[in-house]
């Protein structure tokens, strides 16, 4: 399934998701199944049918990283192997965010919300690289694919303090 | 029997419900819009509340309440927390005055009563014995129910949502839906002022808590995240002051009989409600009380110092339903207030400090639920009473399957807007391994064992190939009802399961049937006439959909379709003139065989409206799951 057609958005990174939102709730005005309650029951199929694969389409296209797994597979790139591993250096500082994050655990909330916010800064910074590199239509899917597996890393990070700020 | 002062024809109308802890409602739309149905007191509160008779009469409502003292044993109080729980949960045990039975071996675990009558009674029983009250309050307002929209609280689980379906089943009511109990309220607030803006609703009710973030775009009710705590509410504020009370009255756990227990309870109850206009407030232990002539004091200050970890337990959620809503507290236009709990002064201080800005007071904290489910109703009953209103909620908590080492993968997270599909794929650890196992799981806990486990299954007869080859792709299927249903794949050979997941401890059709029969003291022929009711009642909705859809695309109909269509109707007339369930349900699917083409053309056509004007090269069929069981 394209969601990008799916949604009838056009297929690139730079999505603006005050539009998106916008195409998600028109859509859903008219093919929720509740509109449909009173349908034939062949009818209240197709439709359901339809209402999850757009509610998919748009869970994939607001989210970054699922956006570019889309966009690369569209075009064929292999989101696994050699290309798609992050360079030397970047594994280095990864480790250093590990040990970072140890230290933060013993730091209280404070800290762990500092180092939320330096990687969300880096998260960003990647999102704007990973967009450009998908939106200039490069032939080579390097540069993408390796900055997909950095953008990944950072969200798992996030995701990690997150889990350790609720508790 | 006095004139009936409803014509028996009009039609059947359909209600809303907030089945609550403390207190139930049932309300209905009229003259466009949503209103309570009252008693004849003018009353809209019916005390969650059902008292089993020694003289094996079932009372419901303000009198069952007035027992609660006298039979302590005898009389189910905030039986909605006893929902879906196991007989010897810790939480369970420490709710009340009441005896359980304990399961006989093979029989299921829940919580069941000794009421001191011949049958244990389940919390879904006492659930039905509430709705069955509240289904007759509707029918003496305006004959014939057509269907019901019943709320739960959003963080309410597979289980407890099955088991509040059976009790409508019992109370012999049709669900047309369950929804979560805070958007509800939103549905009732946002309706009735046309507002548009992001919202927070903050639920805390008798027995639990919910959070929920919500956008509104004219009628359009998106939830964007929802929190809270299933064992959370009033209730627990009751308990707290009952444990000082009891320290203060010097007794100990020896002497905390039933009667005792609920004197407690009663009194913590009272000056809870005193405090809440009141800075200080005095408790006379009743005549006729366990505890008659004891009195107690309390300040505010000291009941806020009480509370105070409860509602940091409110604040946790809130934070985390902000953080999932993906925003800040500054962008929420406005905090509604919901439950009857927020009367309390420190939870309203408590939710301001926590959202930045003064909650709005102008929605009556008891009615907006039933309201907002009277108005959801009517949209799903198509009666069209009220203006457009479509309602996009989510999974309240994540469902996934177990992986290696125990450990939950979430296929469907959280706040996943429904109806939602999403699929895995996994592969095999061993050589030669020709089966896997499927535990699909609820929950947000990393670990298997902390999650609830809706259903287990295994897909067979894959060839041996070595580890890592075989391809299983496990698909996800979340209809707008909640109901989830799961297919696994291997896709190398084809090999191929669908499942209806059931809750495990969910009571199955015979369980609920025998259950009736026990209840209510029917004989098989009262059954046998509400199944032929519930089987014409489905079949004159069928004919009315499709004389609907025929008027309104007869153009898209084609060939011969108007003779085979007039003669499968006219069938479908013919059987639900009769007495025959089964021969109704083949008349039935004769029409939906009948009509599909030209439904699928019809919904084809609406599809490409939608989408008219974006570039879609192709429509593709998404893969049918087999209806599961479960909400």
């Amino acid at each position: 399934m394209d969601p990008f057609a799916r949604l009838g958005v056009e297929p690139k990174f730079a999505v603006d998701l005050g539009e998106l939102e916008r195409v998600h709730l028109e859509l859903s005005r008219a093919l929720h199944p509740d509109r449909h309650a009173q349908g034939l029951p062949a009818e209240r199929r197709r439709v359901l049918d339809e209402a999850v694969a757009v509610n998919e389409a748009w869970r994939i296209v607001r989210d970054p990283v699922r956006r570019a797994e889309a966009l690369l597979a569209l075009r064929g790139a292999a989101l696994e192997g050699p290309e798609a591993k992050p360079p030397p250096a970047f594994l280095m500082a990864m480790m250093d965010r590990r040990e970072e994050l140890e230290t933060a655990k013993a730091g209280g909330p404070s800290a762990l919300e500092r180092l939320a916010a330096s990687v969300q800064g880096e998260f960003e910074r990647t999102r704007e690289r990973l967009g450009a590199a998908l939106d200039r239509g490069d032939a080579s899917f390097g540069p993408a694919t390796r900055l997909l597996a950095e953008l990944r890393f950072h969200r798992r990070l996030l995701e990690e303090i997150s889990s350790l700020e609720d508790d | 029997m006095f004139l009936e002062i409803h014509d028996p024809k009009a039609p059947p109308r359909a209600i809303g419900i907030d089945l609550g802890t403390t207190n139930s409602i049932v309300a209905c739309i009229s003259n466009e819009r949503p209103v309570p149905i009252l008693d004849c007191n003018g009353e809209a509160l019916v005390p969650s509340v059902v008292c089993f008779d020694r003289e094996g009469e079932v009372i419901v409502g303000d009198r069952a309440r007035d027992r609660a003292a006298l039979q302590p044993k005898e009389t189910i109080v905030s039986v909605k927390r006893f929902i879906g729980r196991a007989h010897d949960d810790h939480e369970t045990r420490r709710m009340g005055p009441y005896t359980f039975v304990a399961p006989k071996p093979g029989e299921s675990n829940l919580v069941r009563f000794d009421v001191g009558i011949d049958h244990a009674v389940t919390p879904i029983e006492v659930s039905a014995y509430i709705l069955a009250a509240l289904r007759e309050r509707a029918e003496e307002e305006f004959g014939r129910v057509g269907g019901a929209v019943i709320t739960v609280p959003a963080y309410f689980d597979d289980t407890q949502r099955q088991a509040t379906k059976e009790a409508a089943k019992m109370a012999g009511l049709e669900v047309l839906r369950l929804i979560n109990e805070p958007t509800a309220a939103a549905l009732a607030y946002g309706l009735d002022r046309k507002q548009n803006g992001l919202f927070a609703v903050y639920d805390l009710g008798g027995g639990t808590f919910d959070v929920t973030i919500l956008h509104l775009d004219d009628g359009v009710f998106q939830v964007k995240s929802t929190g809270g705590d299933s064992q959370l509410g009033g209730d627990d504020m009751d308990r707290a002051v009952a444990e000082t009370l009891a320290e203060e009255l010097g007794l100990g756990d020896a002497a905390r009989s039933p009667s005792v227990t609920r004197a407690l309870l009663t009194g913590a109850r009272a000056l809870k409600h005193a405090l809440t206009d009141a800075e200080r407030a005095d408790y006379t232990f009743p005549e006729g009380s366990e505890l008659e002539g004891n009195r107690a004091s309390l300040t505010r200050g000291r009941f806020d110092t009480l509370v105070m970890p409860l509602l940091e337990r409110t604040g946790r959620a809130c934070r985390r339903a902000l953080k999932d809503a993906e925003i800040t507290k500054d962008r929420l236009d406005g905090v509604i207030l919901v439950g009857g709990s927020t009367r309390v002064p420190a939870v309203r201080r408590y939710v301001a400090e926590i959202f930045g800005q003064a909650p709005r007071t102008d929605v009556d904290p008891d009615l907006a639920v039933a309201l907002g489910a009277a108005i959801q109703a009517d949209v799903l009953a198509g009666a069209g009473n009220v203006q457009e209103v479509l309602l996009l909620d989510v999974l309240s908590l994540s469902l996934g399957i177990e992986v290696g080492g125990g450990v939950v993968d979430k296929i469907l997270p959280r706040n996943t807007t429904i109806p939602a599909g999403a699929r895995a794929t996994y592969t095999t650890a061993e050589d030669n391994q020709t089966g896997f196992e499927l535990h699909v799981l609820q929950g947000e806990r990393e670990l298997a064992a902390d999650c609830r486990s809706l259903a287990r299954f295994t897909l067979k007869g894959i060839p041996p190939m070595a580890a890592g080859l075989a391809r299983l792709e496990v698909h996800f299927r979340v209809d707008a009802d909640g109901i989830l249903s799961v297919r696994a794949v291997e896709t190398t050979t084809g090999i191929e399961q669908r499942v209806e997941v059931k809750p495990s401890a969910g009571l199955d059709d015979a369980t609920v049937e025998r259950m009736l029969l026990d209840a209510y003291d029917q004989g098989e022929a009262d059954l046998l006439r509400r199944r032929i009711a519930e089987a014409r009642s489905e079949c004159e909705r069928l004919w009315r959909a499709a004389q609907r859809a025929i008027t309104a695309d007869a153009a898209l109909l084609e060939g011969d379709e108007p003779a085979a269509f007039a003669e499968a109707l006219s069938a479908l007339e013919a059987a639900a003139r009769g007495t025959d369930p089964s021969a109704m349900q083949a008349a039935m699917d004769r029409v939906d065989a009948v009509t599909k083409p030209f439904a699928v053309r019809r919904m084809n056509k609406a599809i490409a409206e939608a989408l008219a004007g974006r570039s879609v090269d192709e429509v593709d069929e998404a893969p049918a799951l087999v209806q599961g069981a479960s909400s």
